[in-house]
């Protein structure tokens, strides 16, 4: 049965309701309100000369062959560290699965990158990967790699790659954990028993199984690579180099903030606003489909 | 308004030498200004804030710091955009253009001057400092304050062991091209031989800025047109001229042979300089401060070398850093406009110019300051500090020496820098790259006269 | 059809052993029925055997081939779970086809072995659905067509009966009996219910804190328990177990409140004296006015019986189970008839056997 409090009258709820409410308003709404607005002007830093021009920022910026390529190159990074980050989660997971020595600390070390924040993890990945100070750009560039990130955009981007995906790794891990963990002992016995091995009865039983898990982890996966990677990108190349490593949402702050662009910028704000809620509703629509029955 | 002067007392003697008139009123005027200093420089800023408030006993002024430029300028922005600018915002020199069309945000130097009576005369600032700051016609529009200009620096003990001389560094481009040879036979390769990181003749910090702002100012030439953007808004940009296009080149080619090595954006190749990986370092001249705490060598900061195949001498140098404005907000009082103008006048005199420059590393920005500086012997106990002011003062200023005055100049280096990264890593040519900043970067200065025309 | 041997099976949880030494032998087709109460082991033998525990000791052979190291894969074993363990995300038809596919059928061989298994539990109409769709009984069902399907050598159930209400558990159990005897395949069952196990096994083992306490059919469990665990947990309600002495020259047991009860097969070894533990079977007690008189405490009415729970002249408590509804009041009088006696040692609870 459902359980129903009613209230009498209608204070008391719009006050229990109304800090969220207003958190929403001031935090959410409003910004996204101002960012619309901004996105149909042009107008200079201190907002001294405003002129409202309809659609004209989005037609130039769709019009704008780097702003396809910034959404392009959001695509693969996304799809990158998506895959490098659940993959490497869900292969940890399995492990930490097991019955094996030493569990518990590894799974504590496994939380760990999560933990730590993007500039300094950002910072941790250029101490090893720097070509001249760095232990592995300095290994690479001794066995004949011209490793050097600050010329090359394709190692780059894998640099970036590496450590969005890296710091992205604990969450999937803890996620794919607990949905191992949540699958019926028996159930996979059962395919023991039935003579399953390996690779194929985790990819007929477990994997199944894990889906809903491994879905969500996915958008979640997905959105964090196009929105909170910005402060690992940002301090890592600034989206460099030339725009090798600048996502849509790097894109947004080096047009907004530091080239002072704002209605370009608002308008690629809105543009991500959309996938966002796009996203969302993919995801929304999914849980909805599979509880549903 | 009533005021009653006195003299200063003995007991409240100000550190600064200079007869300093105090105000009594009945309430101290509040001031904030909002700065990006940070560490040793943060530490500077405070002494300054309370040597002032010590010296005028009737004004409180808070010094905060509001994080890195873009973030204080930004925060500056859009405190003004809700009225509650800070009386002094400290803007990097790229945002001088933005803040020049800022129309009612900001008080112009010489309108401040103006309206408070104070006397604040541009003759006091070093040409190559003010002008940055200054109108066409010369009138101030923002307070010089921690400006810093292009120098080369060199690691002596890596001249000595590929037999240069570690006192007579090269002077034009084709010597520096030669030393770098002789530097990467003599010295790199040597040294990489052995192991540890890998050693370069050559790299340069600010590309955009040293290489090509100031290498069109110490050649006499134009980085855009309408004087580098002094003189209007309709401005595009100049930096594709055979000069320039041979100056890209130099350095392609230099990296080709290995000589030299591209180290990121801005200031993030300092550490090949120090960390001994680059026998030659363009940099800031405020990069001192890091190469004393972390050179383990003998170094020296040289005159920025010059192209004879352009212009038979060098020209000035202008300078980075940055400056303090003024800024509006409803409901400020004449007060407050006066005790601004009092902490600008604070700042200029000799003594704060000279203990700022000698402390945090930049230039004194005032003849005075620079003067004093060579009074108190500083220059002789610390050879080299006089370089950056040697390279302003290199000859008279010019409508190409001045600096640059171009709306959304951080976007338009990010655009060489990137067109920079493309022809480094073979995907362009000299000429194309440059080609390629001109039309992107005059888009970018099309949106920006559009949007501050209305 | 195969035959299953065990031998000195034990097994350690780290410093606990769980199992100490079991001896065990199925014939081809019979039914074995693995009892006792919950953490006697019972689980623990049966995973053994299935190949999802490793042994700390001893020998598991099946059908003459010692399988005590193989993979579970390779055993040619099929189990029954308690809570089915169907795979969630496939449909009945999938869930008893998986283990075919593994072994790599042809798909016509496949699909006569799930249609003919189908038919057999009735889940013909059922097979597109997925376990979430179905009713614990159907679920039950599915559970044991998976392992039907499979055609091993040996099931195993793992008290498969117990998350099912009482009546759907009585109509299964008689499914299972059947499905188990029309199939002929050797089979191991465990259960905590003695109902279950008495209807089921050709054979029961009981299982008492790891150690077997006996193995026999249903019917010697039940009429000679081999101690006095074994008589307190098979039979309802439980067996009455007394002390007493051995008397008259080991032809009579003396209660403690000092009732006499003479053996009626023949005499016990042992001094006069020994300490015994009589035990009389509830329905074994017969109403006999004149005998021993009895207090009611309890009435207990079960429908066509009763039970009557009451307290002897010495304060011994004894149950009585009558048949009928009680109408006799608060007070009765009993007799124990002599050859329904159960007569233990009461040191080491293990049944005395008259001496020939």
């Amino acid at each position: 049965m459902e359980r129903r409090t009613i209230f009498a009258g209608w204070k008391l709820p719009l006050l229990l309701v109304a800090p969220q409410l207003v958190l929403t308003i001031v935090f959410f709404y409003w910004p996204a309100l101002v960012g619309g607005w901004e996105s149909l002007t042009r107008t200079d830093a201190f907002g001294v000369h405003v002129l409202f021009v309809g659609l004209a920022n989005f037609h130039d910026l769709f019009a704008d062959p780097r702003y396809r390529a910034a959404i392009l190159r959001t695509v693969e990074f996304c799809a990158a560290v998506t895959a490098l980050s659940l993959g490497l989660g869900l292969i940890l997971a399995v492990a930490a699965d097991r019955e094996l020595r030493g569990r518990d600390l590894y799974r504590v070390l496994m939380i760990w990158p999560y933990a730590v924040a993007p500039a300094v993890s950002a910072v941790l990945w250029i101490l090893l990967l720097n070509p001249q100070i760095g232990f592995i750009g300095r290994f690479l560039a001794s066995h004949g790699v011209n490793w050097d990130y600050a010329l090359n955009g394709n190692q780059a981007m894998l640099m970036v790659i590496l450590a969005s995906a890296w710091k992205q790794v604990s969450y999937n891990f803890i996620f794919v954990l607990a949905g191992l963990q949540s699958i019926p002992k028996a159930v996979i016995e059962a395919a023991r028993m039935d003579g399953a091995r390996g690779w194929y009865r985790f990819r007929t039983v477990v994997l199944p199984l894990l889906s809903p898990t491994l879905f969500f982890l996915i958008i979640v996966d997905l959105v964090y690579a196009a929105f909170d990677t910005f402060g690992t990108i940002w301090a890592m190349t600034q989206g460099g180099p030339a725009m090798a490593t600048e996502t849509l949402v790097v894109k947004v702050y080096n047009d907004g903030v530091v080239n002072l662009d704002l209605g370009s910028s608002s308008a690629q704000s809105v543009v991500l606003m959309v996938g966002v809620v796009a996203l969302t509703a993919l995801q929304f629509r999914f849980i909805g489909r599979r509880s549903g029955t | 308004m009533k005021r009653r002067t006195l003299l200063a007392g003995a007991a409240a003697a100000p550190v600064v030498a200079a007869p300093v008139v105090k105000v009594l009123a009945a309430e101290p005027v509040h001031i904030t200004w909002w700065h990006s200093m940070s560490g040793a420089l943060g530490d500077q800023v405070n002494r300054i804030t309370k040597q002032f408030n010590a010296a005028h006993k009737d004004i409180v002024l808070t010094s905060v710091f509001k994080g890195s430029y873009p973030d204080t300028l930004n925060a500056s922005i859009a405190a003004w955009r809700a009225g509650k600018a800070p009386n002094v915002a400290q803007v990097f020199d790229v945002g001088t253009g933005t803040m020049l069309a800022a129309g009612p945000a900001v008080k112009q130097i010489w309108e401040l001057a103006k309206e408070t009576g104070a006397d604040i005369k541009p003759a006091t600032y070093i040409p190559a400092v003010r002008g940055y700051y200054s109108l066409p016609d010369g009138r101030l529009a923002s307070m010089p304050f921690n400006s810093s200009t292009a120098v080369m620096w060199y690691n002596k003990d890596a001249f000595k062991m590929a037999g240069l001389d570690a006192e007579k560094p090269p002077q034009t481009w084709p010597e520096v091209v030669a030393a770098a040879k002789v530097l990467k036979a003599k010295w790199a390769d040597p040294m990489n031989a052995k192991g540890g990181p890998t050693r370069y003749a050559l790299t340069t910090s600010w590309l955009t800025w040293i290489q090509f702002e100031e290498f069109s100012a110490i050649h006499n030439i134009p980085f855009a047109s309408e004087d580098d953007g002094f003189n209007g808004l309709g401005a595009v940009l100049q930096c594709n001229s055979p000069a320039h296009v041979a100056q890209l080149q130099r350095f392609m080619d230099m990296e080709k042979e290995g000589t030299f090595k591209y180290g990121g954006r801005d200031s993030a190749p300092d550490p090949m300089f120090y960390s001994g990986v680059a026998a030659i370092g363009f940099g800031s001249s405020a990069g001192r401060g890091d190469i004393v705490r972390n050179a383990k060598f003998a170094f020296a900061e040289a005159l920025m070398p010059w192209d004879p195949a352009v212009s038979k001498t060098p020209h000035n140098t202008f300078i980075g850093g940055a400056s303090l404005w003024a800024m509006t907000a409803p409901h400020r009082t004449e007060a407050e406009y006066k005790a601004v103008a009092a902490f600008f006048q604070f700042l200029a005199l000799p003594e704060q110019d000279a203990m700022w420059a000698q402390n945090s590393g930049y230039v004194p920005v005032t003849f005075a300051g620079d003067e004093l500086s060579k009074k108190q012997g500083y220059y002789e106990k610390n050879p080299g500090t006089d370089v950056p002011i040697q390279s302003l003062l290199r000859s008279p200023v010019t409508p190409y020496t001045r600096g640059m005055r171009l709306g959304r100049l951080p976007e338009i280096r990010n655009i060489l820098y990137g067109e920079c990264e493309e022809a480094f890593a073979g995907k362009k040519t000299a000429k194309q790259a440059l080609d390629d900043t001109v039309s992107r970067g005059n888009a970018v200065l099309r949106a920006f006269q559009k949007s501050v025309s209305g | 059809m195969a035959t299953l041997v065990i031998e000195k099976l034990r097994k350690s949880f780290g410093p606990i052993e769980v199992l100490h030494g079991i001896d065990l032998s199925l014939q081809s087709g019979e039914m074995l029925v693995i009892v006792g109460a919950s953490g006697c082991g019972k689980s623990t033998l049966l995973r053994l055997v299935a190949g999802l525990e490793e042994p700390t000791s001893g020998r598991i052979v099946l059908d003459g081939r010692d399988i005590t190291t193989l993979d579970p894969s390779a055993r040619d074993i099929a189990m029954v779970f308690q809570n089915y363990a169907l795979y969630p995300h496939m449909s009945v038809f999938d869930n008893m086809a998986y283990g075919l596919r593994i072994r790599g059928l042809p798909k016509p061989e496949i699909q006569r072995r799930v249609h003919e298994a189908a038919a057999l539990l009735g889940l013909e109409a059922l097979l597109a659905r997925k376990p979430r769709q179905l009713s614990g009984g159907q679920r039950q069902r599915v559970a044991m067509g998976r392992a039907i399907v499979r055609e091993p050598k040996l099931f195993l159930f793992d008290e498969p009966l117990s998350n099912l209400d009482a009546k759907l558990r009585v109509s299964m159990r008689a499914e299972i009996r059947r499905l188990q005897r029309r199939l002929g395949v050797t089979s191991l069952y465990v259960t905590h219910d003695q109902v279950e196990a008495m209807t089921l096994g050709d054979r029961l083992l009981v299982l008492h804190l790891g150690l077997p306490v006996q193995l026999a059919t249903p019917m010697e469990v039940f009429d000679r328990p081999a101690n006095t665990y074994v008589a307190g947990f098979i039979g309802t309600p439980a067996m009455n177990l007394l002390d007493a002495t051995l008397t008259a020259g080991g032809t009579a047991a003396r209660l403690e409140g000092g009732m006499l009860l003479p053996f009626a097969d023949g005499r016990r070894e042992g001094a006069d004296g020994r300490k015994l533990t009589v035990g009389i079977r509830p329905e074994h007690v017969r109403l006999e006015p004149g005998g021993v008189p009895l207090a009611i405490d309890l009435v207990e009415p079960l429908g066509s019986e009763t039970v009557l729970l009451g307290r002897m002249p010495d304060e011994t408590m004894l149950s009585v189970k009558v048949h009928g509804v009680w109408t006799g009041g608060e007070r009765t009088e009993i007799a124990i008839p002599p050859a329904s006696l159960h007569v233990f040692d009461a040191q080491s609870g293990l049944r005395l056997d008259p001496l020939r």
